[in-house]
């Protein structure tokens, strides 16, 4: 009896962790907003305020997730490449010495869409299984 | 970490103030804090009377607060205030630095007002341990150039060049009202052991700053000419200073590493005060996932012709230092520095004496 409270524990468990590992990202922009191709190197440097030349019809801002949300880490191994440590460090040194701020962070998807949504040029993240007919997916991160 | 004033509240408070039209978009607030302690096993205090053989804060502990406004989608000012004890300001704080900044693109923009030096590899953040290993970055090196900030301009031009970015910063200006802590060797007798600071002049200040980035180095060369006069000391006239410094800094595979070399020249009766120096340090780390312990060896050295007033200072310094991230905003850091002044020299400490032990704890924090 115990032991089969233990395997469903685990298998709940696993669960849980194949899915967060699973979780497809969308990177969403106004539905006004026409961007061309985006690839991951290019959205890398957007998000870590280096020249990222995507042509797109007006000026990208990126928008962020809140620290210390899975979706955010998720997005910082994939597609920044690093851990939040590391990037708290990157932009303590670019933010304090004056060459850059960081993204905003936005709590959740819903206001990272309406933050991107009537705001041409800023560019979000979300779950995949949160767009909504009002924003444009410019890249799918699986 | 952001901490934001919406537009709305923004707007209000200027529009109730002499009914302003400005429209300020966007405020950020950040800031960083530290407090460290030290203790040494020497008599000897170091130079600027900060580490003794009692457990002292007034070396590692300072705070800063940092006000970032988008005043429209080119111009932006940013503004940070530092409260510090390393001059025995007792916290008063007071404007580190602040400028207007105007971009001409994502590649382009010049910035204007009081600008940090960027002599070394972390000289425009170094009050923010929280961005780099050490408690306090090597002295031999980073205690050559008492220059911090300037009135001035610079521009900050990008590039990008394939899998690296090439940055490149002239800057002009002068700094006037800047503290140099006097040599031991010109003080009276009378004043002797004590930490005494003196106003000085920078002049036609120019120099520049090129730093190439990839994604696990960064490596970067300055070099900067300007004229000094410290009419405190009795030196009226301007002496021509140049100080040229290159550095590496690396993060590869959990291989911490940073190097930086650097020399200075200074004519003249400058020189009394400001003797010719040259000095490099090496540091290298493994980060085990929150720790990172690393050992930094530091040399300075008297670089002075024997037709040079001042006298030149010698030491080498062997730090063992740990680093443990206290989640993804905070670190403790724990380091033991052996300080060994070279021949007869006193090095960075207030007499000449055998080699001084320094043991440090900080906590670094940024929000």
């Amino acid at each position: 009896m115990k032991r089969s409270t233990h395997t469903f524990v685990a298998i709940t468990l696993l669960g849980l962790l194949s899915k967060s590992a699973l979780a497809e990202i969308a990177v969403i922009v106004d539905s006004s907003v026409s961007v061309d191709s985006v690839n991951l190197e290019q959205l890398e440097r957007l998000y870590l305020d280096k020249p990222a030349s995507i042509q797109a019809s007006t000026r990208l801002t990126p928008v962020d997730q809140k620290k210390g949300s899975p979706l955010r880490k998720e997005f910082a191994e994939k597609v920044l490449g690093k851990t939040e440590a590391q990037l708290a460090r990157y932009w303590s040194r670019l933010m304090f010495s004056g060459k850059g701020q960081p993204p905003r962070e936005y709590d959740g998807d819903a206001e990272v869409i309406r933050e991107v949504t009537g705001s041409p040029g800023k560019v979000g993240y979300i779950d995949a299984a949160a767009v909504t007919g009002d924003t444009t997916v410019i890249l799918r991160i699986p | 970490m952001n901490k934001r004033l919406s537009a709305a509240v923004a707007a209000t408070l200027l529009l109730s103030r002499a009914g302003s039209v400005l429209a300020i978009e966007n405020i950020d607030i950040n800031g960083f804090f530290t407090v460290g302690a030290t203790i040494s096993d020497s008599s000897v205090d170091t130079q600027d009377g900060n580490i003794t053989d009692d457990v002292g804060f007034e070396e590692d502990t300072r705070v800063g607060l940092q006000v970032s406004a988008d005043i429209n989608s080119k111009i932006s000012a940013t503004a940070q205030i530092l409260g510090d004890n390393r001059k025995n300001q007792s916290f008063d704080a007071e404007f580190d630095w602040a400028f207007v900044s105007y971009a001409f693109n994502d590649q382009a923009s010049l910035r204007g007002g009081k600008i940090k030096l960027p002599t070394f590899l972390i000289s425009d953040y170094f009050e923010v341990g929280y961005a780099y290993p050490w408690i306090r970055p090597p002295a031999e090196v980073y205690s050559s150039n008492p220059i911090n900030a300037i009135t001035g301009v610079d521009a900050l031009v990008r590039a990008n060049l394939g899998a690296t970015d090439l940055l490149v910063q002239p800057y002009f200006g002068v700094s006037r009202g800047e503290e140099a802590l006097l040599p031991q060797e010109v003080l009276p007798p009378s004043e002797q052991g004590q930490a005494v600071y003196a106003d000085f002049e920078a002049d036609n200040m120019a120099g520049i700053n090129v730093a190439l980035s990839g994604e696990f180095f960064t490596i970067r060369a300055g070099y900067l000419q300007t004229e000094v006069s410290a009419p405190d000391l009795g030196v009226t006239s301007s002496e021509d200073v140049t100080f040229a410094s290159v550095g590496a800094t690396m993060d590869w595979h959990n291989v911490i590493a940073y190097t930086e070399y650097f020399q200075r020249e200074i004519d003249g009766l400058a020189n009394l005060a400001f003797p010719n120096q040259k000095g490099w340090y090496a540091t290298l780390g493994y980060r085990f996932d929150r720790f990172l312990p690393h050992v930094t060896y530091a040399q300075l050295r008297d670089d002075n012709s024997s037709s040079d007033l001042g006298t030149g200072l010698e030491q080498d310094s062997i730090t063992l230092g740990l680093r443990y991230e206290l989640g993804a905003a905070a670190a403790l850091k724990l380091e033991a520095q052996r300080v060994e002044p070279e021949g007869d020299s006193r090095g960075l400490l207030m007499e000449p004496t055998d080699d001084v032990n320094i043991y440090s704890v900080a906590v670094d924090v940024i929000f």
